[in-house]
């Protein structure tokens, strides 16, 4: 089938010789662009987002919020002295998780979700001698909140996931901060009041300096003591597979059962945003590529057809028809689309490999890539794919033109 | 010449070609044309430049359709043929020749001879390419099979040009000026072949010719003046 359409359109590859292989190199190019574009794009979100939502929840549960009464209520108790205390007692009564481990196994059958980690946690204090700092206290499972807040990659000194229930670890830039060595004793005050003395058993740096100066992590045992919440937590924490999804898990899961879900991305939005606006610049670069590409592809096969607009007329003059023309010209277009996605995929994975290998100096000796290099199959085949039907295109219209030309207007022109 | 006993291979009924037809522009090239071309014949259509020759063969060779009046070629009516249906007729009925041999460069002499047979049925097959072979042989291109059309001479361009008009054992053969690109020698010697080749086979040939020696030598010699056919005898032709 089709032997002599793709006979012949190999031989007009063949034969265009420094025109075809500019075609090629044109398709090669845009494929190149295309992948290197993606790749770096994404391996740039990935970091980013990988820096400033790798130590957040993607979607924590809490308790609902007390439902708050009307203001024509709260009118006709006016004067009720005991007003102040039933508030409190209601809102006291809905802070905390009781039966944590049945939400956790009801929230992990959600789909899309990668862990699920129940903690106890809040704004507090750090005290070290007369220096107090301002600090957010998680308590958890060591192995659960490092699914959750990976911190073991970015730990600079001790260990983090055998801590005991009267060790902290804490981020190096509060430890600067406050003067703390490794094996210090310090004290922790809770914002319900409670002060316990822990032992530092480990810093980490993660980079984000909100995180590294702000943030202590128990045992959720240190942590129900220092929040009085018993055996009880304050909310369950989970790690989606896509972080961008969590908008639509959140939704799911608040419809799914009575509490209160919110996502990361509800307070973010601004990384949300800025993503967005970088994934519509990559869509715009590489249609744009795509579209140039085409455009060369079209010109050089409309020229092509010029050229053979002879051959064209005596194929047909001897007995070719008008499909097995267009056949010819888009099969010569499909195989510069080919070979040049072929020859473009080894050209990106060769320059990709020349910048994966370029380092980036971090501090505290960590050494890191200068650029998050991903080999992404779904890029190359979809770079692939896109070129090759953006050529298919292309080629149409001088396939067409070229299987219209009538033989006798042809071979008149001599 | 013509042969009353065979059934004609081309015949014409009021035949009529219009260019720009219902519009200012409109042409009247041919007037209502009643012919008819038996196998084994040797045809030359003579006549002043425009008169419609090319119009003419072009209509007789399924590349064009008359704009009135009927045109059967090998028992088939085609002014009612699709664009498909017409060149099916023309792969399948007709060999072609023109001035310029219009040879693919891309192909070698025995792939250009073969080249309908490539349209028609993907690839030739052992026998085809043996048919070729042996055409070839008799035209003399043996020694040029596989060499591509740029590396040989006009002569053997043309040479293999009216091989490839012939290797799908067409019935009709139309020649427009095929010695016209030629020097006299390689012309004389394309003609002769081509004629040579009419008695063997008996195909018909229709050659449209500006030379006039060459149409003394026809069968038969069609003038066509003023958009008619007028049938003179060869020998009367002026040199």
């Amino acid at each position: 089938m089709l032997r002599f359409e793709f006979k012949l359109a190999w031989r007009h590859l063949v034969s265009g010789g420094g025109q075809t292989l500019l075609t090629v190199c044109a398709v090669a190019i845009a494929v190149t662009v295309i992948i290197f574009i993606q790749t770096l794009i994404t391996g740039v979100q990935q970091r980013f987002v990988g820096d400033l939502v790798g130590p957040l929840s993607h979607i924590t549960i809490k308790p609902p919020d007390p439902a708050l009464d009307t203001l024509d209520k709260v009118g006709d108790r006016t004067g009720d002295s005991l007003l102040a205390s039933d508030s409190q007692k209601q809102v006291q009564q809905r802070t905390e998780l009781e039966q944590w481990q049945k939400i956790e196994q009801q929230v992990a059958s959600f789909p899309g979700i990668r862990t699920v980690a129940s903690g106890v946690g809040g704004s507090g204090f750090m005290i070290r001698g007369a220096k107090r700092y301002a600090v957010n206290i998680s308590g958890g499972e060591p192995a659960k909140v490092e699914s959750i807040s990976p911190i073991q990659k970015d730990m600079i000194a001790g260990r983090w996931l055998d801590i005991n229930s009267d060790e902290v670890v804490i981020g190096m830039r509060l430890a600067e901060e406050l003067g703390i060595r490794m094996g210090d004793r310090v004290k922790v005050q809770s914002n319900v009041g409670v002060t316990s003395t822990f032992t530092v058993v480990g810093l980490f740096e993660t980079g984000n300096g909100q995180f590294d100066i702000g943030r202590v992590f128990c045992t959720l045992r240190a942590a129900q003591s220092l929040f009085k919440t018993g055996t009880n937590v304050l909310y369950v924490q989970v790690k989606l597979e896509d972080p961008f999804t969590a908008a639509g898990v959140a939704e799911q899961i608040a419809a799914a059962l009575p509490y209160k879900v919110d996502s990361w991305t509800k307070d973010n939005g601004f990384i949300v945003n800025a993503i967005q606006s970088q994934n519509s610049t990559k869509v715009m670069i590489c249609a744009f590529v795509l579209l140039a590409s085409a455009f060369a592809i079209a010109s050089v096969l409309i020229v092509s057809v010029i050229q053979k607009s002879k051959q064209i007329g005596i194929l047909k003059a001897i007995g070719a028809r008008d499909y097995q023309i267009l056949w010819v010209f888009t099969i010569e277009g499909l195989g510069v689309a080919v070979a040049g996605s072929a020859v473009g995929c080894v050209w990106a994975l060769l320059l990709l490999r020349a910048l994966a290998d370029i380092p980036q100096a971090a501090r505290f000796g960590k050494v890191d890539k200068l650029f998050n290099i991903i080999y992404d199959p779904v890029i190359f085949g979809g770079a692939v794919a896109a070129t090759i039907i953006a050529t298919l295109i292309a080629a149409i219209l001088p396939a067409r033109r070229a299987s219209r030309l009538s033989p006798v207007e042809v071979i008149r022109g001599g | 010449m013509a042969d009353l006993q065979k059934k004609p291979i081309v015949k014409t009924i009021g035949l009529k070609k219009t260019y720009n037809p219902g519009t200012e522009k409109a042409v009247d090239v041919l007037h209502g044309i009643d012919l008819e071309i038996f196998p084994g014949e040797f045809v030359a259509i003579i006549g002043q430049s425009g008169s419609g020759k090319s119009t003419m063969l072009n209509i007789l060779g399924a590349l064009d359709v008359p704009t009135a009046g009927e045109v059967w070629i090998d028992g088939t009516e085609i002014s009612k043929l699709s664009s498909d249906g017409l060149a099916k007729l023309r792969g399948e009925s007709i060999g072609f020749v023109f001035q310029f041999h219009y040879l693919l460069d891309e192909f070698s002499c025995l792939e250009n001879a073969l080249m309908p047979i490539s349209i028609r049925k993907g690839a030739p097959d052992k026998a085809d390419i043996e048919a070729a072979k042996v055409i070839l042989r008799r035209v003399g291109l043996e020694d040029q099979m596989n060499k591509r059309a740029p590396q040989m001479s006009g002569g053997q361009q043309q040479r293999t040009a009216i091989v490839r008009a012939l290797v799908s054992k067409p019935r009709l053969v139309l020649a427009d000026e095929p010695t016209g690109n030629l020097d006299a020698r390689s012309g004389a010697e394309v003609f002769k072949l081509m004629r040579e080749i009419a008695k063997e086979t008996g195909v018909a040939f229709i050659m449209v010719t500006h030379d006039d020696r060459l149409a003394r030598a026809a069968d038969r010699v069609i003038r066509i003046e003023d958009g008619l056919t007028i049938e003179v005898a060869p020998d009367s032709v002026v040199h």
